[in-house]
This record gives C-alpha cells, structure tokens and sequence, in this order.
C-alpha cells in the first residue's frame, strides 16, 4: 500500500474546496473537539492515590519551563540528521514561541499545547518516578509512542509536528527555516514576490 | 432628489466590480461598502502562513461564523456552528472579495444551461427551471469581459464549444509547461479534445496592470503583479479613478432600511470602529456572495418586507447551489521522465490550462435519455510546501509518523514525485435541501444573527461526478500518474456558491426578476452569483461578471441614463 493511499483516505474524508489543494484547519474532526476532547494522556491518574502523591511532589517542576521539555519532544519528532536539518537546525523551539506569543493564535490551541507538557510530566511520572526531560532517551521515545495510541496524545503530537513543519517551510522572516534550510533539503523553490519583515501576516491583520 | 450617492453596492467582490464601473463611467455617483480591509499589491506576498494557515483574508471565526446543517445518515440533519468545526465558509473578505484568491480558470456557459428543465427534462427532487434569458442575451457580456476584465485564451473548435460573437479571446495564452505535451498526446490518442483553459490572467502588460509574472502561486493567493483579474485590479480601481466612485472599506452593512412605500432608503452599517453609520442612494445593489446576500436581505425587515427584502413569497435563501463534482490527482514519478522535464517540474512557474468538456452531455446507453456532464480541469499540485509536508504525517495506516520515518517521507515526496490533479465540475442540482435561513442563536460579534446554512445534494450530481470521475482517471492512467485516484463527494465546496435569490419571470417561485431587480423593491438589485437559478458545469465567476455588466447597464437606464 502506497504512502498516498491513506493521503487518499484523508482527502476523501475532507471538506472540499476545488482550486483548493487539502483542507484548512485540523481536518474531519472538529477542531474544538480536537483540542479540548482531553483531560489528560492517563485515565488512572485520579484513581491511584500512590500517583497522585508522587505528582504533588513533582508539582512544581510539572508545570515550570515548558519549553525546555517541548525542545526535547521536538528533537524526537524531527531529529537532526547527517545530510538533513532537525528541530534545531530549523530554529523549531523559537518559533513555536513566537507563534504561541502571537495574539492570532488561538488561546484554547496555546493551552493545550502547554496542557500536553503537563500530561507527558504526569504520564512520566506515573510510569518513572521522574519528570519526561529526567528519561532517558529510549523512556521518552517509549512514553511518546504510548500517548500517540490516545487520541488527545495523538492531536497533541500532530499539533507539534505541524508548527515543526512551519518552521522548516515557511519564509524565514518567521524566524524558522534560517537562510532557507528546510527549502534547500527539499529542493523548494520560494514563490515571489517573498513577505518582508514588515509585512508579515500580523501585520496584514492591521490594515 | 437628494441622496448621499445614486448608487450604493454593498460588497466589492465579483458581483460589485462591473456594477461600480459602469455606473462611474457613465457619470453617477457609487458607493461601494465593503466589510472587510482594502489591500493593494503591495500587500499581497507568496506567504502559506497568510494565506493558508492563518488565514488573515477571512474574519476570525469567533467573530463571525456560519451554522452548517449537513445530512446526519439517518435522513435527518445535524448542524454545527463553524467556530466549532473550523470549516471556514469565508474565501475572501476585503476590498475585492475572493475573486483576489480565485485562480481565474474561466469558462462560458453553454446555450442549453440556459435552458436546463426544458433541454434535459424533470429530475425528481430537482427544483430544475429555465433561465428568463437566454445565451444570446449574455453573450456580448461574456465577450466584454474578455476585454475589460482581461482574459487570455485561444479558441480551438470542438463539439461542444459555445458560440462567440468574435473569432478569438483579445489576449493570447498564458505561457505554458513543456509538460502539457503528455497530456495533449494521451488526450489525442483516445481521441479526447485538448482544450485550452482560458484564464483571467493578463499573458502581456495592458489597462495599466502587469502582465503575469508565472510564480505558479495563484489560486489562495493574491496577486501582486495586477495580471490576475480580481474584481480590485480589474474593475474597482479603474472606477475609483473616474473619481466618481468611493471605496470604504470595514464597512459592514447590518441593516437595508425601507420606507412605508416598501423602497429602500439607506444601508446601515458598523465602521472599523464599530460605531453605526449610514448612507443614502436612489439604488442600492446587493453583491455580498450568495450565503451573505440571503443573509443581509432575510436581516433586513421593514414595514412592506416584514420577512425581510425581496422575501415576500418566502423565495430568499432557497434554491442555493455549489459546484458539484470533486476532485482526483496521481503522481508524476520523476525518474519516469528526462531530466529536463523533472527539474521543470520541480520548479513549476507554467500553467498547464487544460481541460476537457467531451462529456459536457453524455449520451450514456444505460442512462436512457441524454444527460447533463460537465468539465474537467487539469492542473498541477500547488507548490505551496506546508500543506503537503502536513500531509504526510500520517502514515498508511493512519499512524502519525514522525522522527526519520517522516523525514524520509518528505524527502520523497519532494524530490521524486509531483502530484498531477483534476477538478470536476457538474451540476449542484436545486433542491428544497440546500438553503440559507438565519440563525435563532447564533450571532456574530455585532449581535447580528448568522447565516444558517443546510448544504444538502442531490444523488444525480454523484452519479455525474463518478462517471466524470471514471474518465479523469483514465486518463491520467494514460498517461502515466501512478496512484491514481478521484473522490467525488456531495460536500460543497464554500469557495464555489451561487443562487439563493434566483432570477425568474414568477415571483412565486424566484426572488428577482429577468433584469436581477427584486420583484417587490424598486430599487434593490442582487448582482453577485444569487441570480442564477442553475450553476452549469463550470465555476461561475466570468457568468457573474458578465451578468453584473448586464445588471449595471439596467440600472444605468433606470437612473435615467
Ligand atoms: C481559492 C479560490 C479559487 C477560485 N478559483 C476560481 C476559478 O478558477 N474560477 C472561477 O470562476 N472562480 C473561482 N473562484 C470563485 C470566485 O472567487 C467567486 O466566484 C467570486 O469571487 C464570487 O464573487 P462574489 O461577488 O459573489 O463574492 P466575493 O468575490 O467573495 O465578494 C463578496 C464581498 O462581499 C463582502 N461582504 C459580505 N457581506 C458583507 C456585508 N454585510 N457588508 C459589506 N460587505 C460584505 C465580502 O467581504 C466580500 O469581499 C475561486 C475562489 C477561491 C476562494
Ligand atoms: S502574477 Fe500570475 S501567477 Fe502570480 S498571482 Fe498574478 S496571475 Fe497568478
């Protein structure tokens, strides 16, 4: 079965839109439902009172410094590469930043982005006893796998990766793609006239 | 008399363009109000982020959002507010409307759309009639529009071609990929007709506009060469610089005010700042695209229209239509071809403008009767490279992939392949199932209640997709795309609405009459898509343009002129 196969699947799920290639926003699921369809990667969580002692003791260090914990997740979903540029090489963590500190975003999609730091700490350390950037590698690997087999963990993920791949594929005034490095990898070439740092979309907004 | 203006559109898109220049031209006074900002080509940049992803060219859907009503599988109908699907109605809000987006594949219709009930007959659970004008009374429009909007194309004689008053578009082709070759050849071997695309897109520098400067980043995004003929570069500007036309943008209009006499006598809107203005006019023209028309005259009430303008036998909001149909693709395999032709297509700036229209009618043995088929367009992938790597985060199984799985996948599909597409154009047949009313909850930022919209189709239009849809393939199996495959769906498509106020002799059973005036306002016209009572297997955009150039000069005579 051909990669587009399931391509094939998704666009026959999808609203259409001719002259419109694909379809806009988080697809056939309601996007509200998309992000707010979760209070957690764990059900249990509430019912074992073992857990939920240990993550009191870990409770400020569950929600502190998301960022540091979502640029570890980042290198596992885009990793640098010999011959290919990874999360770091594309300026993936400042961009996310600058796109959740952009009013235009959404405050439910920037809540649940962080939320999901919140859970992945909580999932950790139910499973560990430590918080997700204390793992080794392969335990964080293993907890990334498990939560994409939920369905708040999966949108989580493809939130992630979306934004992941702005940073490789949208023009650098967005602070990702530095010098047109994700371009380069992929051999696209930039439609013309590119957006000057002036008029990037925020700025649009104030005409 | 003595009115702020003699005419004032409201809405600036397609529908607007024609109405706003030919009155300027000939001497009147417009004005034209327009909810959305007022961009210009400096504003307009190859940005997906703008574009696509964030989508800055339509409003917040917080603010302002429509109510889908779609079949829920058990023959009853579920709704959902768009803030809560995200499933964006808007295309296009700002001076100039979607048509700045619009990729400008233009087509005419043929004689017999015209004519669709008495031609083909009844179809059950169709609302099919015939149009009160014929062909022949839009053709001089359709050819104006060839010269005054500007579009580039050539004629090439095949069965179905409908008949022009002149030999030959004013504007040459635009320039075209070497790989409409293999298309042309796979075409002719099955002795299929290659037709030209014609395209609302200047191929040379004229009406002080650009000539297309072949990005190969048109349809979703704005033109910043002028060459695209967007009702703003096209129409609103030269009638801005008659000097007798003003344009004002963040001018949402609530309200059409009416008087005892039942004749409208000012448009109330909410400027930038949210503060409530009003002008007055002797004529007022409606052109706010079909699901936002229906909205603004069901909105409007007064005395004489107590179920709002041109509503009263029931008419406005009914009979909406899409364009029907879907869309299919396949691969180009790269190392299938030389490598002059890969590397052209990797960096795609040509158009490929083709179609074909030989099942434009099928006679189909099995059908019976002769049927009503359609167009199908063929064009490539557009390059914009963050919706397609999105795509690819989902695996064969449905699996999110990520890591160097994914990243493998990307590279693949960027340097090896290019996705080849069709879109297939039918009839949305009129139904009691489609149809704009107003929300009883829902309102938008200003309190004013949202379009309702139930988006239900008719089994004929699938049955016409797929058979369409059998051919698209075919020939693309012919031509070598691997992975061929087509999806037709009853799904309608936002950025391809019309009807909803049709046009007709019987204001039983239509909204407007022959000359798109309200049967029971004076001065009201609908100049956008709302008019037509059946769409016609081709997107609708050069038939609004011709019929608002149509419109325009009633109105003129109306005034007086
Ligand atoms: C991506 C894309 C590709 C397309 N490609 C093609 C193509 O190849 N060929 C083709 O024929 N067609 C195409 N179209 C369709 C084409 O753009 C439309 O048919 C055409 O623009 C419709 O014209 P309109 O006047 O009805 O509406 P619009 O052009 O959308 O204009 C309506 C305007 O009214 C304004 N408005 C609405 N309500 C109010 C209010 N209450 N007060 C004030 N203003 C208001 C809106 O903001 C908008 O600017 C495409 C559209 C899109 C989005
Ligand atoms: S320059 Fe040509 S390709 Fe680019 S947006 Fe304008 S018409 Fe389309």
């Amino acid at each position: 079965m051909s990669i587009k196969k399931y391509n094939i699947k998704c666009r026959r799920q999808g609203k259409r839109d001719v002259f419109l290639r694909g379809k806009h926003g988080s697809g056939s699921i309601g996007r509200r439902t998309f992000l707010s369809g979760a209070v957690g990667f764990i059900a249990t969580l509430l019912l074992s009172p073992v857990v939920a002692r240990t993550v009191k003791s870990h409770a400020s260090a569950l929600t502190e410094d998301p960022w540091q914990t979502l640029s570890i997740v980042q290198d596992h979903l885009f990793p640098s590469e010999a011959n290919s540029p990874g999360a770091k090489e594309i300026n993936a963590i400042s961009y996310l930043r600058n796109m959740l500190a952009d009013p235009v975003t959404d405050t439910d999609e920037k809540e649940f982005i962080l939320n999901g730091v919140k859970w992945l700490n909580e999932l950790a350390v139910e499973r560990h006893e430590a918080v997700f950037m204390d793992l080794t590698l392969l335990q964080q690997s293993a907890l990334l796998q498990q939560i994409s087999k939920t369905t708040a963990g999966r949108n989580w993920i493809s939130k992630l990766l979306s934004y992941l791949l702005e940073a490789l594929l949208s023009d650098p005034v967005y602070g990702g793609n530095p010098d047109g490095v994700g371009w380069k990898w992929l051999e696209h070439r930039p439609g013309y006239p590119r957006p000057p740092m002036n008029k990037r979309y925020y700025d649009l907004l104030k005409i | 008399m003595n009115t702020d203006f003699d005419v004032c559109i409201v809405g600036s898109g397609a529908g607007a363009g024609p109405v706003a220049l030919t009155l300027a031209e000939a001497g009147y006074s417009v004005v034209v109000l327009e909810k959305g900002p007022w961009f210009t080509e400096n504003e307009f940049y190859k940005d997906e982020l703008a574009s696509r992803r964030r989508n800055v060219y339509t409003p917040n859907l917080n603010d302002e959002q429509h109510v889908i009503e779609e079949p829920d599988g058990r023959g009853g109908w579920s709704s959902e507010p768009t803030s809560v699907s995200g499933w964006n109605f808007w295309r296009g809000s700002c001076v100039g409307g979607s048509s700045n987006f619009m990729s400008g594949f233009f087509f005419r219709l043929k004689p017999e759309d015209f004519y669709l009930l008495s031609t083909f007959g009844p179809i059950d659970g169709a609302n099919l009639v015939d149009w009160p004008i014929s062909y022949e009374d839009l053709e001089p429009y359709y050819t104006r529009v060839e010269s005054v909007v500007g579009i580039s194309g050539r004629v090439v004689p095949h069965p179905h071609l409908e008949p022009r008053s002149t030999r030959d578009f004013p504007f040459p082709p635009t320039l075209e990929h070497p790989f409409v070759e293999q298309f042309d050849t796979a075409c002719r071997k099955l002795g299929w007709h290659p037709l030209p695309t014609p395209r609302a897109i200047l191929s040379n520098s004229a009406m002080n506009r650009q000539s297309c400067g072949y990005s190969g980043w048109c349809g979703s995004y704005g033109c910043s060469t002028g060459a695209k003929g967007s009702s703003r570069a096209a129409l609103l500007n030269p009638a801005f610089e008659t000097g007798r036309c003003e344009i004002r943008p963040h001018a949402k209009v609530y309200n059409l005010v009416s008087n005892t006499q039942g004749k409208v006598i000012a448009a109330e809107y909410y400027d930038r700042a949210g503060k409530r203005q009003q002008v007055d006019a002797e004529i007022f023209v409606v052109a706010c695209q079909a699901i936002e028309t229906s909205r603004l005259l069901l909105c409007s009430t007064g005395p004489r229209h107590e179920k709002g303008l041109g509503n009263s036998t029931g008419q406005v909001g009914k009979n909406l239509i899409f364009s029907a149909g879907g869309t299919g693709g396949g691969d180009i395999i790269y190392k299938k071809l030389g490598r002059t032709m890969a590397e052209s297509l990797k960096f795609q700036g040509l158009f490929l403008n083709r179609n074909v229209q030989d099942w434009y009618f099928i006679d189909n043995p099995v059908w019976g009767r002769r049927q009503k088929g359609g167009t199908i367009d063929f064009l490539m992938e557009h390059p914009g490279p963050i919706a397609k790597a999105i795509d690819l985060i989902w695996d064969d199984h449905g699996n999110l992939r990520w890591g160097s799985p994914l990243k493998q996948a990307l590279k693949k599909h960027f340097t090896e392949m290019r996705e080849f597409k069709c879109e297939i154009f039918c009839d949305w047949l009129p139904t009691d199932n489609c149809f704009v009313s107003l929300d009883t909850k829902v309102k938008d930022k200003w309190g004013t209640p949202v379009a309702r919209v139930r988006v239900g189709y008719h089994p004929h239009d699938i049955k016409i997709g797929n058979y369409l849809a059998k051919k698209a393939t075919y020939l693309m199996r012919t031509m070598g795309v691997r992975n061929v495959y087509s999806n037709i769906s009853g799904s309608p498509p936002p950025n391809l609405a019309a009807g909803g106020c049709r046009f007709g002799n019987d204001p039983k059973n239509s909204v407007l009459d022959p000359d798109c005036r309200a049967h029971d306002v004076e001065n009201l016209f609908v100049t956008d898509g709302s008019f037509m009572p059946t769409g016609g297997s081709i997107p609708y955009t050069w038939t609004i343009y011709a019929n608002a150039f149509r419109v325009a000069n009633k109105i003129v005579k109306q005034l007086g002129g």
